[in-house]
């Protein structure tokens, strides 16, 4: 009766090891498809005081 | 403004304002957004997308005309006499977005070799304001072309792939 267990006990790292990879590589590809730019606003922080 | 570009940029909270530059660093999906679509927001909201420049830049800016200012003159003038394109890749030192090109991008080996064909000048828009605002930079990292008689035929804003970017100098130079 133990020994599936200890077996499952056994495998479950190992078939769990790739998936923090996995995710990894998920949240990079999800990272890659976001674009970057930096954008001037004339008198944005003069004018009111504020942006938020 | 922050939180309506945020929203418009499909996108929670990947703003970093520059208080002292008005400016902003956002990431975007350009699945969602593109930059017209920024820029009308952005006036939508009673702002100019555009560089700021304290009233005596604005005036030597009118008193030069349409004259080129330095240092793109200077670049121009070399492009002329060797027969070559003019590229212009216009950042500054605290711009996260052009230190992200400037990494994936124009550090590429390819499009470094490709970019040994034109006159190559970088513009800091901190130091060459009267240039940046000659060419009406707006965002950065913003790359133009011109032609050795400073007419501009390429422009892009934003990250750019080297495959894109090296597929389009290819092009202007088989012109």
């Amino acid at each position: 009766m133990t020994k599936p267990i200890l077996k499952l006990l056994f495998v479950l790292p190992l078939l769990m090891a790739p998936l923090p990879a996995s995710l990894a590589s998920q949240a990079a590809a999800a990272e890659a498809e976001l674009s970057k730019v930096t954008l001037f606003v004339e008198g944005m922080m003069k004018s009111r005081g504020g942006v938020t | 403004m922050v939180a309506a570009l945020s929203e418009l940029a499909g996108v929670d909270e990947d703003i970093e304002v520059f208080l002292d530059r008005d400016a902003f660093t956002l990431d975007y999906d350009p699945a969602l957004v593109n930059l017209e679509d920024m820029y009308t927001a952005i006036r939508g909201l009673g702002y100019e997308p555009r560089l700021s420049a304290g009233e005596e830049v604005e005036s030597a800016i009118a008193e030069a005309g349409a004259a080129v200012p330095e240092p793109v003159a200077t670049a121009l003038a070399t492009a002329k006499t060797e027969g070559k394109l003019v590229f212009l890749d216009f950042y500054a030192e605290w711009c996260l977005a052009c230190k992200v090109l400037e990494e994936n991008t124009l550090l590429d080996s390819a499009v470094a070799s490709t970019l040994e064909k034109l006159v190559s000048l970088t513009v800091d828009t901190d130091l060459y304001t009267p240039a940046s605002l000659h060419y009406n930079i707006v965002g950065m990292p913003t790359l133009l072309v011109l032609d050795s008689d400073g007419t501009e035929i390429y422009r892009s804003v934003g990250l750019i792939t080297p495959s894109e970017l090296n597929q389009a100098l290819n092009d202007l130079l088989s012109r």
